[in-house]
């Protein structure tokens, strides 16, 4: 009885240091809409870009040196979200693909420096930034005051390319992008 | 005993799959707003001047090319012949930016050319010629489909660097029936869009140079030039001739 009674207690005392630590969290600091305005043909022709215009805090369990729990390796990826295959406008029939839009993370606070490279959006999910690149740093007891990625938007920037707004019919188009942080490999 | 193993095990269990990695994600809405941008700006010969005060002038018409094409009226001889010829007084410069595929439509705004002293004095539309010379980087095809005209920098409605079948008459302006004077049909979905470098054109004009391009028809599908040359067609009295020379630019989707 006197073991039973033990087993039972260390058992729970696992779960809970499981249960209460782990977790991670993204916070929308700004940038929680994007928009780009075409109104001049400059724009037209080399697009438009937007740095760091969303800031996400990043939240992970003060677990530092826990072999269970500690949140070393970490990506963040994208996709469109609603399994959305283009980027709609609001006339019916008018549609940008997805590759017009591309994104770009790095570190905005706290998390080492090294810029990540434009990625297109795509209807699946695709790495942004990850700890195997080597120009960014793990995350280990942290919190989304001092950790905080930088998410960079740009539209038709590549003029006459796959990535060109050019031709396309005056409309207003829009597209819900999903961004997800994964910890992996505990 | 087995009852507390069992509970154990559960324990276990729920333990572990509470200890699996967890993720989160955030939805951020992201809008593009696309606007209409469509401009034609004439950068050089707003105001195309032609003056007759020399039997040459009347016989062999005078024009922004020395020669094109034969002329037709044989009187007339070669208007490279003409010192007012080839001149780039003659030369209207204009350029398109556009943000979609566009067309330009163009034309006289009067069924002829009448003259300012006495407005019942007229002059036919088709003794003004011109051509058009493709000055930008995008390839074109004009309102004939199938074809390639005003492929690359320098050539003109058939293709060609000036060649007669370049030379068409002024026509009337009528949107959409006679007047298309640069379309792309042929091209990806972006086709014409861009910028006014891409989209650079000049206009060649001559008046009485009868170049009718006996070997074939107008470019776009506009008539040909009069065959006749000013001096032979009878008495056209003294007078300062005008006429307004529409363009209007537009989408073309």
């Amino acid at each position: 009885m006197r073991f039973s009674l033990l087993l039972v207690g260390l058992l729970l005392f696992i779960q809970f240091r499981l249960d209460a630590q782990n977790y991670a969290r993204l916070t929308m600091i700004e940038g929680a809409a994007i928009n780009f305005n075409f109104n001049s043909i400059e724009k037209m022709k080399n697009g438009i870009t937007l740095n760091d215009a969303t800031i996400i805090g990043v939240t992970v369990p003060d677990s530092v040196g826990d072999p269970l729990t500690e949140v070393v390796h970490w990506e963040i990826q994208f996709k469109a979200n609603n399994g959305a295959a283009t980027i709609e406008g609001e006339s019916v029939g008018n549609s940008l693909p997805l590759n017009v839009l591309e994104l770009k993370a790095d570190d905005n606070l706290g998390l080492g420096t090294g810029p990540g490279s434009w990625i297109e959006l795509d209807a699946g999910y695709q790495v942004l930034l990850t700890t195997n690149d080597p120009n960014n740093i793990g995350l280990t007891n942290t919190g989304w005051t001092s950790k905080q990625i930088g998410i960079s938007y740009r539209c038709g920037a590549n003029a006459g390319g796959t990535n060109s707004v050019f031709g396309y019919p005056t409309d207003y188009y829009s597209v819900e992008i999903e961004i997800l942080f994964v910890p992996y490999d505990f | 005993m087995r009852k507390t193993i069992i509970a154990a095990g559960l324990l276990l269990v729920a333990g572990s799959t509470m200890a699996q990695a967890i993720r989160d994600r955030n939805i951020v809405p992201v809008a593009v707003n696309l606007n209409q941008v469509l401009r034609l700006t004439l950068t050089d010969g707003g105001n195309i001047e032609f003056v007759f005060n020399s039997i040459d002038d009347y016989k062999l018409g005078i024009s922004a090319d020395n020669v094109l094409a034969a002329p037709a009226d044989p009187e007339a001889g070669l208007n490279s012949n003409n010192p007012a010829t080839s001149s780039p007084m003659y030369v209207t410069k204009f350029s398109v930016a556009s943000s979609t595929r566009w067309k330009l439509d163009f034309g006289s705004e009067q069924t002829t050319l009448e003259g300012t002293d006495d407005p019942s004095r007229t002059l036919a539309l088709d003794n003004v010629g011109f051509t058009l010379v493709n000055q930008g980087s995008h390839d074109f095809n004009t309102s004939t489909p199938g074809t390639d005209p005003l492929s690359s920098p320098g050539t003109g409605l058939d293709g060609a660097a000036g060649t007669a079948s370049d030379v068409c008459a002024l026509p009337l302006f009528s949107p959409g029936v006679t007047a298309l004077l640069i379309q792309d049909n042929d091209d990806v979905v972006s086709a014409n869009a861009g910028d006014g470098t891409e989209n650079s054109f000049e206009i060649h004009w001559r008046v009485g140079t009868t170049e009718t391009q006996a070997g074939g028809g107008a470019g776009p599908g506009y008539a040909v030039m009069n065959a006749v040359s000013l001096l032979n067609q009878g008495d056209i009295l003294p007078d300062r001739y005008v006429t307004n020379v529409l363009f209007e630019l537009s989408t073309d989707f």
